[in-house]
């Protein structure tokens, strides 16, 4: 199927697809002013949300202490698998401990870092600095330099 | 939307796997890990055989607090159109909140209220992309005390009001069913399954009680169940399964491509 040929039955899906939207001047001004309350209630009750499943804040009121414990853990462990697949090294270096590694480190540190590369970087300098993984090694040698008389 | 067939997320684990497998009619390749200028060399080969690539992200959060980011509109578009997809899909999750990112998809609450905020969001995304969009529900560990609507009921409104497409992931289902206890059948009897742009199919394990979406394992039998139940009311435009990590041998990958064309065999023989 061809984009085009996907635009042209996403457009016959219905009149739903373009519902009406408010028209005059000051419901368009209302209606924002609405839309930023919703999003700022939103982005509070998200923020404790998140806090309290990587970043150890409190549990917010009403939710299953138990169920988000869990949602905790999964997070860690699908970063684990992220970060395991980014820098095999590290997985190789912790070994059976990985799981048990990953979770002491990410424990360590206050929230998750921005994105998984640097959280792959920073798990091996924490393995690093707690003796379980060899320093970075020296850029490798092509195999032509090792050969004699080569340099 | 028109035919896809059965597909398979593709990964680079994975490229020489599915460019030899026999029966892949589509795949699917997370959006975050491409960078549309330089498409991954297996991706050039399937797409020369005319093989659909459907972008599908996971970064976008949608159902955030945020409108969704132009930059990752801009990469979705970008993968898009260098792919030539049919479609773009993503998440009905949020995945950050507070500055912090929580490194995966979360459930929304399912209130009037956020429904309105994720609604914008989706007329945003779907502005800013150039193929349509199709969001999939989520597995979901926790629920949220305020919530008002089922995830199905949630995203039937959303698709009423924006015209998303749906990607029905059964395996989730099937999750939020053994989880949280959310009947998976009575979720596909409130899905807008004429919207539905393709499904995915997963497998995983349960560990002290809890189902684990980890898509690592054969997908059990209720999960086919499910894609039984859903291809009897609807004939699925595509179905994908979803395999990541702990990759087996190419013959259990073509074996559970066969599971998942028998699954949606047997509704055709019970219809």
């Amino acid at each position: 199927m061809s984009p085009e040929e996907a635009r042209r039955l996403a457009d016959a899906q219905g009149p739903s697809a373009q519902p009406p939207r408010p028209a005059a001047p000051q419901q368009l001004g209302e209606e924002r002013g609405l839309d930023e309350e919703r999003r700022r209630r939103l982005a509070e009750a998200q923020g404790r949300v998140v806090a309290a499943l990587v970043a150890g804040a409190e549990v917010p009121e009403g939710f299953d202490p138990e169920r988000m414990r869990a949602q905790s853990i999964s997070l860690i462990s699908k970063r684990r698998a992220i970060v395991a697949r980014i820098r095999p090294d590290t997985a190789q270096a912790a070994g059976p401990d990985l799981a048990a590694e990953f979770a002491a480190y990410a424990r360590a540190r206050a929230t998750p870092p921005p994105d998984y590369r640097t959280d792959a970087d920073d798990f091996a300098a924490w393995l690093r600095e707690r003796g379980r993984m060899p320093d970075a090694p020296a850029p490798r040698r092509r195999w032509w330099s090792r050969l004699p008389g080569m340099r | 939307m028109a035919g896809l067939g059965v597909g398979i997320g593709w990964r680079s684990e994975l490229d020489l796997t599915i460019e030899r497998m026999a029966g892949v009619d589509f795949v699917e390749v997370v959006a975050e890990n491409i960078k549309p200028a330089h498409l991954p060399e297996s991706l050039r080969v399937l797409r020369a055989r005319g093989l659909p690539v459907i972008p599908h992200g996971v970064s976008l959060g949608v159902g955030g607090a945020e409108p969704p980011s132009p930059a990752r509109l801009a990469h979705l578009a970008a993968c898009a159109q260098a792919l030539e997809a049919p479609l773009v899909s993503e998440h009905l999750a949020f995945v950050r909140g507070g500055g912090i990112e929580a490194g995966h998809l979360l459930p929304v609450p399912r209130t009037r209220e956020s429904l309105k905020v994720v609604i914008e969001n989706v007329r945003r995304a779907q502005d800013a992309l150039p193929v349509p969009l199709a969001l999939e529900n989520v597995a979901a560990i926790f629920g949220w005390p305020e919530d008002e609507l089922t995830e199905a009921q949630f995203l039937a409104e959303l698709v009423e009001a924006t015209g998303v497409g749906l990607l029905v992931d059964v395996a989730n289902l099937y999750t939020n069913q053994f989880n949280l206890g959310l009947p998976a059948v009575a979720a596909l009897d409130t899905l807008p399954l004429e919207h539905l742009a393709y499904v995915h199919v997963a497998g995983g394990y349960e560990h002290h009680g809890i189902w684990h979406d980890t898509h690592t394992m054969a997908a059990p039998q209720p999960v086919l169940d499910l894609l039984t139940e859903l291809c009897s009311r609807v004939t699925p435009p595509g179905v994908l399964l979803e395999w990541n990590d702990e990759y087996p041998s190419d013959a259990v990958l073509a074996n559970e491509l066969s599971r998942i064309r028998a699954a949606m065999a047997v509704a055709g023989e019970a219809g």
